[in-house]
């Protein structure tokens, strides 16, 4: 048994969004159609995509962006693949310092123990 | 003057003496015209709290009010009630001098955070049943507002439980004003003479608020208003993992569940039933007043009615929180006109259509709370043979009714 406010509920939201349906001639079911299937709900404005960026806030289902807010952040993401293109680039220089600095140190290494103990002069 | 202009001359009467939070004094408005009133302030240190409270009181109550501190020694007398010592001296007979406090219309309480335990017990006791005890006497507590004020950063704060809390109808949060306020504040002090509270006029009696109380309950809403009260209430509490009853709470609690980008994965501890209440009360006071309620103004009231109820999984600022997760709220509902779930759930309760349920059950997989009236639903038909049990969304999804051997709770 339900309550008489809340099945009064349901039509009012049946009146305001109406759904017609109609016994297909196939008898297999029937045809629900309505308008508006497609009804965007409505916004305010561009969504907070910055508070969610920057933030960590929730980002909704559908994002909406300002012209202003996306070139913003096409200039940032293009300062940051250059960032990471000078950073790749450092990252290349220091591993080959560091193959470098390897070979040196075990060369050192070799004619230290070399120096310190003469039996091992012969195996290398 | 109808009674209508008596209450908005209270609310002017209010911000010719306090600046800025307008919109704090017109819900804290709104809230005192149903009985037994519960308003909690919570602001920081010096923003104007005791004097909002204090304002709004002797304009209903004129000097029907008492105070009781937090921040002085209270005592269980100075609250409910004392011996009467004569009486026990010589007649033998437990006698109660019930406290002002129990007889008072205007009730305040200022710094409620540091009331002690059994005081507030007392209080809570008062707001739950409209009544109170003191030495195996009872005595009925007559309709009356109640406001009460604390600071959450106070460092000598007692912990009050969430049930105490729950009982105050709305919190208001006060802010503190910005330059041009603090201008307007001065004038205000000059203008007064340094004592804005003596300077508040009684403006209607409590006889005549109690009158409005009566005709704003009155109010019949219509059904959608209803409908979007309890919709909005049941997304702050619905949870498909039985979130009130479990041990685990989210966010552990919701690993793996489909629904965790929606709104009950931001809600710790979900609302109680009093949030429907108060909300109801705060939309007829509302319709009452103003001829008309819309979903936004209930989306605005909610603002101030569940902060105190609930706990979020992140806080970081309640007011800004509750913000995104009602503006959340507002396309939510939205997407369940676009999906056009009422109008099916009420072909549905007409007639099972297996077409229709087919709709219901897609629509159902987005919306935690029209899978509960769909599950709710499919239990009956499972029960007349008209559906099988294997075929439907509860036991497909895993998203069961609390039941002991197919008897829900």
């Amino acid at each position: 048994m339900e309550n008489k406010k809340y099945r009064k509920f349901l039509e009012k939201q049946a009146e305001k969004n109406p759904v017609n349906i109609e016994d297909s001639t196939g008898g297999r079911g029937f045809k629900i159609t309505w308008d508006n299937i497609h009804e965007e709900p409505v916004r305010s404005g561009s969504s907070d995509i910055l508070d969610s960026l920057y933030l960590g806030k929730n980002m909704e289902e559908n994002v909406t962006v300002e012209r202003k807010v996306a070139g913003l952040i096409r200039d940032r993401l293009k300062g940051l693949e250059e960032e990471n293109l000078r950073l790749r680039k450092h990252i290349t220089s220091f591993k080959i310092l560091m193959f470098a600095l390897g070979i040196s140190f075990l060369f050192v290494l070799a004619i230290l123990i070399s120096l310190l103990f003469p039996q091992f002069r012969i195996m290398l | 003057m109808s009674l209508q202009n008596t209450i908005k001359q209270l609310e002017k009467e209010i911000n010719l003496r306090f600046v800025g939070n307008e919109e704090a004094i017109r819900m804290m408005i709104l809230n005192q015209i149903h009985p037994r009133s519960t308003t909690l302030i919570r602001a920081g240190r010096g923003v104007g709290k005791s004097t909002l409270m204090l304002l709004l009181l002797k304009g209903m109550c004129g000097d029907d009010l008492v105070v009781v501190s937090g921040a002085s020694e209270v005592k269980r007398g100075e609250v409910v009630g004392r011996l009467h010592i004569p009486s026990l001296e010589k007649e033998g007979v437990e006698k109660v001098l019930w406290a002002a406090f129990t007889q008072s219309r205007g009730k305040a309480l200022d710094e409620v955070n540091r009331l002690n335990p059994y005081t507030t017990a007392n209080i809570h006791h008062l707001m739950q049943f409209g009544e109170v005890w003191a030495y195996g006497k009872r005595a009925k507590v007559a309709d009356y507002a109640l406001v009460a004020n604390e600071n959450p950063m106070d460092a000598t704060s007692f912990i009050h439980p969430p049930p105490f809390y729950d009982r105050f109808d709305i919190c208001l949060f006060l802010r503190s004003l910005i330059l041009s306020e603090k201008f307007q504040l001065q004038e205000l002090l000059e203008k007064y003479d340094w004592d804005l509270i003596n300077s508040m006029p009684q403006v209607f009696s409590f006889n005549e608020l109690e009158t409005v109380r009566k005709e704003v309950t009155t109010v019949e809403l219509d059904p959608s208003l209803i409908g979007y009260i309890n919709l909005l209430v049941r997304d702050f509490q619905a949870c498909v993992r039985d979130k009130e009853e479990s041990e685990i709470k989210p966010p552990a609690l919701c690993e793996g569940c489909h629904f965790i980008r929606d709104i009950c994965g931001t809600i710790k501890e979900p609302l109680s039933e009093r949030a429907t209440v108060a909300l109801t009360h705060l939309v007829k006071a509302t319709q009452w007043l103003n001829g008309k309620c819309e979903l936004e103004d209930v989306l605005r009231m909610a603002l101030l009615v569940f902060p105190h109820r609930l706990t979020l999984v992140r806080t970081r600022n309640i007011l800004n929180d509750m913000v995104e997760i009602l503006e959340r709220e507002r396309i939510k509902m939205a997407d369940r006109n676009a999906r056009k779930q009422w109008p099916l759930l009420n072909e549905l309760l007409k007639d099972f259509n297996r077409s229709v349920y087919g709709l219901a059950r897609e629509a159902a997989i987005e919306d935690v709370a029209f899978s509960e009236e769909l599950i709710r639903l499919e239990d009956q038909w499972v029960n007349e043979g008209r559906l099988k049990r294997d075929d439907t969304l509860s036991t497909q999804m895993g998203w069961r009714r609390p039941s002991y051997q197919g008897v829900p709770f």
